[in-house]
């Protein structure tokens, strides 16, 4: 029995170390190897966990609401004159002491913001919405139907951007306070509230999950919104009102 | 002249900009930025861009070119009374011109340099116009060159057609060599006026014989001056072919070797039944041909040089940074193939060729990426502009505008229409549903006065919706109504007199079911226009069957009405 034992033993003691062998493997390759496939998973994780919070202030808003003007002077101190865009304009704000921050100039055109929307919602990480204060009241359908599709977009909705609303032009004489056009938005957002609840479904696409926004049997307010939605008056013509802006953004870093 | 340049990106930054009519009309200027964002919103945006490049608003007209490299637009705007015929030239050498000075910034696209580009667009725009007007002063003589280089080498060709063709001409470009050489000018011109009776007598009409030679003469005019021959002696030669015997005599005493030889009778002859006796000197004299075209090909070849220069100069460039740009010639053939593959799908022939040639528009001169080939990058532009125009420009939100309606106290008009069949009353009592089941007073006019039974199956899909929801649930009014006149009335006036009843019974939406009706159907569809210019519906529906190319044509048709 021992013997046999001994002669298992054997037969099984110079196999163990075979599975190198086996495959003719050398087995430092092998554990060098492993390591290096571990490395790359955890920076794929690492990568791909950075995106997913979104590191990108998006400037949005109706189209000839001053969001390129704006760009300009946020990044580079800059007065530009500007068309109408026809394509996103990217920048990198130069925050002091940290590393600069990527700003998207989302195109307001209708045509347009909902593809370059869906191209950087995933990039997210905070909103300036720019309202046009002297054309309110025409455009306030409009204005408040875009900020509410941006609000209750599902994946935006999930990563919870601060918001800035920017109430631009405040150098013309009929544009409206911060204020007024809080409580403007807030009223047709209330209304939007109503009837996108009741909208029929889309044919294509049935899994798309609804976002409610607000609070049941109250007034829609900005603040119940699980993020953070701040107002700031502004015009982007003069360099000197925009440092409260500068300051949040700044912040966001 | 000129009255603004502007280069911006497509991102709709300005990067410079020029403003001639600054000092004449003032506010001439403020037109220009609504015109240019009219003009982005149209051409770029709706992928109108069509292949002369203009966009015309009000007075302005605007001429523009997209540099799809950098992203950039150049446009220039002028009167549209006043057309400048020097801009496409402009546009050409300011876009090279910017693009060599700022390279390194578009590289970067760095919008935010400063451009100061005046001084060299000043330059530009003078060396242009200078140009331009050198070319008009030009232009008649050049002109002639050109046609006469196309006719002679026609005359050329149809000798060469000939049995004897090559020969003969050989002889009489051989002839001319010699002429030149020897220093007689008269001889060339007798062989000339050889060549053109030849032609005439090959052509064996008489009534055309003088038309040709007019046209020869125009043809040879040039060049007779390029060698430095007399017009005098020559013009009258053609004209009056018998009367230049004369001449003919004293051009004989100055050449007397040529001339015995090309004695105008005795060549005619010749031309005629013996055209061989133009053998001489055969060999030489068919390289000589060669030179002769071949230098008339250089000029082309020249000028065509000096247009590709800069070209060249760009292709160097675009080769130090890596990448190969797309041109015009490198697209076509994969976007003739995109256009089939439209069309086979059934989209409508015009909707794919202006689709496709603006693709091609914004993809000429745009950098190819490392990894991709051009059928991809095409596909990926055709696919962004489909999405771009497919994308609706303002949101339905029915609920909303009905509640609009209401605060206006008026009443919210839908109109049906579509082709007979495709589904407009079944849709109609479908919708009509969701607005009762969000407790809208809905009121459903029967303008469908031509289909037997369109408005008994009206009646029946109302009472069927008032089942659902009784009237006694809403006070003893009833939320669906039917407004109906029978058959045969005009349906414009039926659905007047509807929304006018609506409005009076304070009921939120107007449901308009019209016919049937097929887009070609001229008088029918006129009917359907008149309703929605007299109603002005706030939503027109138009039901379409899910046939893409079909419902284009049918939905544009509607649309024009």
């Amino acid at each position: 029995m021992d013997r046999a034992d001994a002669q298992a033993q054997k037969m099984k003691n110079p196999e163990e170390p075979d599975f190198f062998q086996k495959y003719n493997l050398d087995p430092q390759a092998v554990y060098t190897g492993v390591i290096f496939g571990l490395i790359t998973l955890a920076l794929i994780f690492v990568f791909t966990r950075k995106r997913s919070r979104g590191s990108t202030l998006l400037i949005c808003g109706p189209c000839e609401s001053g969001k390129t003007c704006l760009f300009g002077q946020l990044l580079h101190k800059k007065q530009l004159e500007t068309y109408t865009s026809a394509k996103e304009n990217k920048g990198h704000l130069s925050v002091p002491g940290r590393a600069p921050l990527p700003v998207v100039d989302v195109p307001g055109h209708e045509r347009l913001r909902v593809k370059y929307l869906e191209e950087y919602k995933n990039q997210v990480k905070a909103i300036i919405y720019v309202v046009d204060s002297s054309t309110l009241q025409k455009q306030l359908r409009d204005t408040a139907e875009y900020l509410f599709n941006i609000i209750t977009n599902p994946i935006i909705y999930t990563k919870r951007p601060k918001i800035m609303v920017v109430c631009n032009k405040q150098d013309l004489s009929l544009a409206k306070g911060q204020n007024v056009i809080q409580k403007e938005l807030e009223k047709e957002m209330e209304l939007l509230r109503g009837t996108h609840s009741r909208t029929l479904q889309e044919t294509n696409d049935q899994n798309v999950e609804r976002v409610e926004i607000g609070q049941d049997g109250e007034e829609f307010q900005f603040r119940h919104l699980p993020m953070k939605v701040e107002f700031c008056e502004l015009s982007a013509q003069s360099s000197e009102t925009m440092d409260s802006l500068r300051k949040w953004a700044y912040g966001l870093a | 002249m000129l009255d603004f340049f502007s280069v911006f990106s497509r991102g709709g930054i300005l990067l410079w900009c020029f403003k001639g009519a600054e000092d004449i009309f003032a506010s001439d200027w403020a037109q220009f930025r609504p015109a240019v964002n009219a003009f982005i919103k149209t051409v770029l945006l709706q992928e109108m861009a069509s292949k002369n490049c203009t966009y015309e608003s009000g007075s302005l007209a605007l001429k523009y070119k997209l540099d799809n490299e950098f992203d950039l637009v150049f446009i220039a705007g002028y009167q549209k009374m006043l057309p400048l015929y020097y801009l496409d030239k402009l546009l050409d050498e300011i876009q090279l011109r910017f693009r060599d000075k700022y390279l390194n910034v578009l590289k970067e696209s760095n919008f935010f340099h400063s451009f100061d580009f005046s001084a060299e667009f000043q330059r530009t725009l003078k060396l242009v116009e200078n140009d331009a007007k050198h070319s008009e002063n030009r232009r008649k003589t050049e002109m002639r060159t050109f046609e006469d280089s196309s006719k002679s080498k026609k005359s050329i060709a149809s000798m060469i057609e000939k049995k004897d063709g090559p020969g003969r001409g050989s002889h009489k470009r051989g002839e001319d060599q010699e002429a030149t050489a020897n220093g007689l000018n008269s001889s060339s011109v007798d062989d000339n006026k050889n060549e053109l009776d030849e032609e005439t007598r090959m052509a064996n009409l008489s009534a055309l014989q003088k038309k040709l030679v007019k046209k020869g003469n125009k043809a040879k005019s040039p060049k007779a001056d390029k060698k430095g021959k007399t017009k005098t002696t020559w013009d009258p030669f053609m004209f009056g072919g018998k009367g230049a015997t004369g001449e003919e005599a004293r051009n004989l005493e100055r050449g007397p070797k040529e001339g015995a030889h090309g004695g105008i009778n005795d060549d005619h002859q010749m031309a005629q039944f013996v055209p061989d006796s133009s053998v001489i000197g055969a060999s030489a004299t068919i390289q000589q041909i060669e030179e002769d075209s071949s230098d008339d090909d250089e000029e082309l070849l020249s000028r065509k040089a000096n247009d590709t220069q800069s070209g060249g100069l760009w292709s160097s460039l675009s080769s130090l940074v890596g990448s190969k740009s797309l041109t015009e010639k490198d697209i076509e053939p994969v976007i003739v193939k995109m256009q089939d593959h439209l069309i086979s799908k059934n989209v409508a022939s015009d909707v794919a060729v202006k689709l496709c040639e603006s693709v091609a528009n914004n993809l000429e001169g745009k950098v190819l990426g490392t990894f991709s080939t051009i059928h991809r990058t095409v596909k990926e532009s055709l696919n962004g502009s489909l999405m771009k125009l497919l994308t609706p420009k303002r949101r339905i939100d029915i609920i909303r505008d009905v509640m609009e309606a209401k605060a206006n106290k008026r009443p919210y008009v839908m109109a049906f229409c579509g082709v007979n069949g495709v589904g407009k009353s079944t849709n109609l009592a479908k919708i009509c549903f969701w607005l009762i089941e969000n407790k809208c007073r809905v009121l459903i006019a029967a303008c469908d006065t031509f289909r037997a039974g369109a408005v008994e199956q009206l009646r029946t899909h109302t009472r069927r919706l008032n089942n659902l929801h009784p009237a006694s649930e809403n006070g003893g009014v009833p939320l669906v109504e039917l407004y109906e006149k029978g058959y045969g009335k005009d349906a414009a006036g039926i659905a007047l007199e509807a929304i006018n009843y609506a409005r009076n019974n304070r009921i939120d939406v107007v449901l308009v079911d019209t016919a049937g009706r097929m887009q070609d159907n001229e008088p029918l569809m006129r009917a359907l226009a008149k309703l929605i210019a007299v109603n002005a519906p706030d939503l027109v529906l138009f039901v379409g069957k899910l046939v893409v190319s079909v419902m284009l044509d049918e939905a544009r048709r509607h649309g024009q009405d």
